[in-house]
């Protein structure tokens, strides 16, 4: 599919703020199942943007608005070419040096408990592979409901579970944990998808070699809808914004995302 | 030396109005405290330090081996060396300095390796810092005042100057600097080591800075001065810890950091003193495995003993933990300072059995040693010369090569029963003298 994707984050502060430094995690970057057309970046107020990758490699920008200002707002936006019908799964990239040994370790987020245990124990009967993989995500995907509100940034997923409830955030914490406990490296991909409205989240496994996406959320393989944005560990790893200023005290944060297919006139 | 003994009043009188002063944080309040100062040098003889410089260089070389390998190609832990859950569990392990080569490809240039002697005379590394080693400054002012108030000791004792610590660090900055000013980062006037901060970077000729005189553009750390010039800064030596440097990709509410260092660090545009990351190397945890990692990556026997270690992580080791509970000393891998350090004897049964409730449950956290018989040294009090514990900080820079400092700091506790000598636990400071014939 060819995707037109906007994000953008508009925060209002309720009074004057100086020396405002950001930092986000919020293009889109080419895989083996998307590759990205076009892509800008716009800030107001209007500042210098620097890039640089994480240690994931994910395409990071950012500045500093220094002068006083009570509204800032970024927005990237761009044209992604995506592959995949969401039935069968499609290799996202191949894996690097060291990114089994990474991905298999646990996180304060995603440390299994009794819970996770239970379901990761329940996937060993398929083999060690996509299949099981694909039957982790079936499995979180039947053991949550989703409901906003009653989870937050700092759910684990073994809280997510244990409460059987959640957003998109803990479906995928919830997968990666189960993953990792069933012995399949795993991370936690953020992204944008048709028809969310905001960021989503999935989560993807690593199997022969090569990086798989799966949303549990949507109980599908990832594919020709959804645009990646960043992976890591956990959520930590892949905060879309950042930012530190100095002056108001509150402000009101506001996040709208809009996916679209483009149709060539 | 007498005479020496009898200037103690005027050396502690003068270190206090030159504001050498530590402060600690004590039930929520900062208070600044003066780090008592005892004028019995501790001396170390030419040949000994020579062994210990070898030992201590040979030690440091191979930690930052370590640390190159460890956020690179992790040879250490695929060769089965050091097991992953020691790494990637460690709260020192930060994924944000994966795949960083730092200038010169140097991860810890200050290092302060804490050694004890044992009363036969045997040296044991107790602890490396490898993060943000401090109290260089204390022997360095001492032995300055010392030898303004009393020349003679001096002219009678052949000593090795220290003062060329500043030089020293000098040569450590300069080595790895990007092209640019050198700055000292402090986090200001109400950290424990301020004092230090401003003295070093007087001594070294870098800018004195805190966070904000600081600004990243374009991946480029500058210096703006007071008349708003940008100098560009070449080099940091920092002396906040890594989860305050960046509020961008550390602690978000972080004030006294630079907003994008990390990403100036990432791109080879600054160097950054020490390496952020280090806590991986001096991880409680780690420290056991420094002896291997001499062997593993120089292909050399250690020449400094480690205390004698054991990790519960470890059936066997855990077993030993356990049946000789008592005679051990617990360490809990996440806390620093003295704190998170108990004797296995001197605990009533209830926290006895709660703290082998805990090892149990989570053995990765702790470490067991064999308490050392300490070498006491003698230090003046009002009473006259009492014994005490003492430990060595020895610190070791690593510019082109590596150098061990000639003196380090010798700590002492000022209550006879107790074995923990940091200052924040209220003991006091000697200068260590390396003699020089």
């Amino acid at each position: 599919m060819r995707l037109r994707f906007a994000y953008t984050m508009t925060i209002l502060f309720d009074g004057p703020v100086t020396r405002h430094s950001f930092s986000l995690k919020a293009l889109p970057c080419d895989t083996l199942r998307q590759k990205v057309a076009e892509s800008g970046v716009s800030v107001e107020p209007r500042v210098p943007i620097m890039y640089t990758r994480d240690a994931g490699g994910n395409i990071v920008f950012g500045g500093n608005a220094n002068d006083e200002h009570s509204r800032f707002s970024v927005t990237t936006e761009g044209i992604v070419e995506t592959l995949g019908d969401g039935i069968s799964f499609v290799p996202e990239t191949d894996a690097v040096e060291g990114d089994a040994m990474m991905y298999r370790q646990p996180t304060r987020k995603t440390a299994p408990g009794i819970t996770v245990r239970r379901l990761a124990g329940e996937t060993l009967s398929y083999d060690e592979g996509i299949a099981r993989a694909e039957a982790a995500m079936h499995l979180v995907h039947e053991s949550l409901q989703y409901e906003k509100g009653v989870t937050g940034p700092g759910t684990t997923a073994e809280d997510a579970l244990a409460l059987g409830k959640g957003v998109c955030q803990d479906y995928a914490h919830a997968l990666v944990s189960v993953l990792r406990t069933a012995g399949i490296p795993a991370r936690y991909v953020v992204g944008y998808t048709i028809g969310e409205g905001e960021s989503h989240a999935w989560t993807e496994a690593l199997v022969d070699g090569r990086w798989y996406g799966l949303d549990p959320t949507a109980d599908k393989p990832v594919g020709g809808r959804h645009i990646k944005v960043s992976h890591g560990r956990d959520f930590d790893d892949c905060r879309i914004n950042r930012g530190v200023y100095y002056g108001a005290l509150t402000s009101e944060q506001n996040v709208a995302v809009t996916v679209t297919e483009d149709v060539v006139p | 030396m007498d005479d020496l003994f009898k200037q103690t009043e005027t050396v502690n009188g003068l270190l206090a109005r030159y504001g050498v002063k530590f402060g600690i944080y004590k039930d929520g309040v900062f208070k600044e405290q003066l780090f008592p100062f005892d004028p019995i040098p501790r001396v170390i003889t030419k040949k000994e330090f020579e062994y210990l410089e070898r030992g201590l260089a040979q030690r440091v070389d191979a930690l930052n081996h370590f640390l190159a390998d460890v956020y690179g190609e992790k040879r250490i832990i695929k060769d089965g060396v050091i097991p992953e859950e020691f790494v990637f569990s460690s709260s020192g392990y930060l994924r944000e300095c994966e795949g960083i080569v730092p200038p010169k490809g140097i991860h810890s240039h200050i290092s302060g390796i804490d050694l004890v002697q044992a009363k036969d005379g045997t040296w044991y590394v107790l602890e490396d810092n490898l993060r943000v080693p401090s109290g260089a400054s204390y022997p360095l002012i001492a032995r300055d005042l010392t030898r303004k108030s009393s020349p003679d000791t001096f002219r009678h004792n052949h000593v090795e100057d220290n003062r060329d610590y500043a030089d020293l660090l000098k040569q450590t900055m300069d080595n790895v600097n990007t092209g640019g000013i050198n700055v000292v980062l402090t986090p200001g006037r109400y950290n424990a080591a301020y004092f230090e901060h401003s003295y070093l970077a007087e001594k070294t000729g870098s800018v004195l800075v805190t966070g904000q005189n600081l600004t990243v553009e374009d991946n480029v750390v500058y210096y703006i001065d007071y008349k708003g010039n940008k100098l560009k800064v070449g080099v940091v030596y920092r002396r906040i810890s890594d989860e305050y440097m960046d509020p961008l990709e550390f602690v978000e509410e972080s004030l006294i950091g630079v907003p994008h260092i990390m990403a100036a660090y990432r791109a080879g545009n600054v160097a950054l003193i020490n390496a952020p990351g280090n806590g991986i190397a001096d991880d409680k945890g780690i420290y056991y495995f420094v002896p291997k990692m001499i062997r593993y990556y120089l292909n050399e026997e250690p020449i400094l003993n480690n205390a004698p270690t054991y990790l519960p992580f470890y059936e066997e080791d855990r077993k030993f933990v356990l049946e000789n509970f008592d005679r051990l000393v617990i360490k809990d891998v996440a806390e620093a300072g003295g704190y998170g350090v108990v004797f296995g004897s001197k605990l009533s049964p209830e926290q006895k059995g709660s703290l082998i409730e805990l090892i149990k449950n989570e053995p990765r956290r702790f470490i067991a040693q064999e308490v050392i018989d300490f070498k006491d040294l003698d230090i003046l009090e009002k009473e006259g010369r009492v014994f005490r514990k003492a430990d060595l900080r020895a610190f070791v820079l690593t510019g082109s090569k590596t150098m061990v400092w000639k003196s380090g700091l010798t700590r002492f506790s000022r209550n006879p029963d107790s074995f923990i000598v940091n200052s924040s636990q209220g003991g006091g400071f000697k200068d260590t003298w390396v003699l020089s014939r």
